[in-house]
């Protein structure tokens, strides 16, 4: 009797230190396409600026445009690291020099409604720091519904086009144009996006 | 121990797809373009022919000049306002200067071509230097005497 006892006090202790919420991540059970490309090719350029003459701003309309396609129902994690400074002839070893660097802040949003997304319904990423942000949306917004039940388990007949969507990333913010030398600066930003 | 299980399993099964993209953020930085005044036009030491006072901007020693300064090799448009009005110090009366205006990206005036009202094909040099020369006529005819003083305007701006 004594020894019973002991082992349900045990049990009791485990379960006080190891409960927590649980997740499932419908796209790990099948292999789904991601598709991301680019609604207009060309950079985020600010073009030409005079030196010492502040602040430049792209804004959302004027962006960078990042498509992703992919399954409607499943989420995807977007995950955008961008450099806190434009570079003189890109060269990230002028890092922290003032006469070659130019401040860059990145601001961001998305938009996955229904039909053909756009600006206007796009919802703006607040959580950016540091030029660097992670979020999770679904490629096609719940329309404030709950989550629908999990998603039958794919055959050889899943047509994955039946039940794409593509939402929309945007890519924009400014610039703070010191003082600083004539030329050509430019940095990177780089988007990777996967299921959750 | 069932949470164990279904964690293998998933780890198994993913074939998550990682895609990436690279987007170029890019300015072009210009320096902001400054006017220096090496010196004035000199009227007084110049002498009127037929009651017209000429200055020539490719030849004349009594040619203003300036320099402007800006980004090295940039394309630069040049655009200036061809008659201004001279006032009498301590008068009224005036006087219409016709400017003519010659510029050149060496420091050379005898090769500076004389520029039209609106100029799109120049550029600073590699020192990020243009210069100009200005000259222009005056009828003194109907001219009071006395000293006439007037501005320039010239506007340089980046294409």
């Amino acid at each position: 009797m004594k020894k019973i006892l002991f082992i349900t006090a045990f049990l009791l202790f485990t379960c006080g230190w190891t409960g927590y919420a649980q997740e499932i991540d419908f796209s790990k059970y099948h292999h789904y396409n991601l598709t991301v490309g680019e609604l207009n090719n060309n950079d985020l350029d600010f073009g030409s600026v005079v030196a010492g003459s502040g602040t430049h701003s792209l804004d959302i309309n004027n962006g960078k445009v990042v498509t992703i396609t992919g399954v409607r129902y499943l989420d995807v994690i977007v995950e955008v690291n961008a450099q806190n400074s434009l570079y003189l002839n890109g060269n990230q070893g002028n890092s922290g020099d003032s006469q070659k660097s130019i401040p860059f802040t990145l601001q961001a949003a998305y938009a996955n409604g229904k039909g053909t997304p756009n600006v206007g319904q796009a919802k703006f990423i607040t959580n950016i720091s540091n030029n660097n942000f992670i979020i999770r949306f679904p490629v096609l917004d719940r329309q404030h519904e709950p989550p629908g039940p999990p998603p039958a388990p794919p055959t050889n007949a899943f047509d994955q086009a039946k039940v794409e969507e593509t939402a929309y990333l945007y890519l924009y913010g400014s610039i703070n144009v010191g003082n600083v030398d004539a030329g050509p600066y430019s940095s990177q930003i780089t988007v990777t996006i996967n299921y959750d | 121990m069932a949470g164990f299980i279904l964690s293998g399993f998933s780890e198994a099964a993913a074939q998550e797809t990682n895609n990436k993209v690279s987007i170029s953020v890019s300015a072009q930085v210009i320096s902001s373009i400054e006017m220096i005044t090496i010196h004035s036009m000199d009227l007084s030491s110049a002498k009127p022919q037929n009651n017209r006072l000429r200055i020539d901007p490719q030849t004349s020693g009594n040619a203003g000049k300036m320099v402007a300064t800006g980004t090295p090799n940039a394309d630069i448009r040049i655009s200036f306002l061809r008659q201004r009005e001279l006032t009498r110090r301590n008068g009224s009366e005036t006087l219409i200067f016709n400017y003519r205006v010659a510029g050149n990206a060496k420091d050379d005036q005898s090769t500076a071509e004389i520029l039209n009202r609106e100029n799109r094909d120049f550029k600073f040099n590699d020192k990020g230097h243009f210069y100009l020369w200005i000259g222009g006529n005056v009828d003194l005819s109907t001219a009071a005497p006395g000293n006439y003083q007037g501005e320039f305007t010239v506007d340089i701006e980046y294409i």
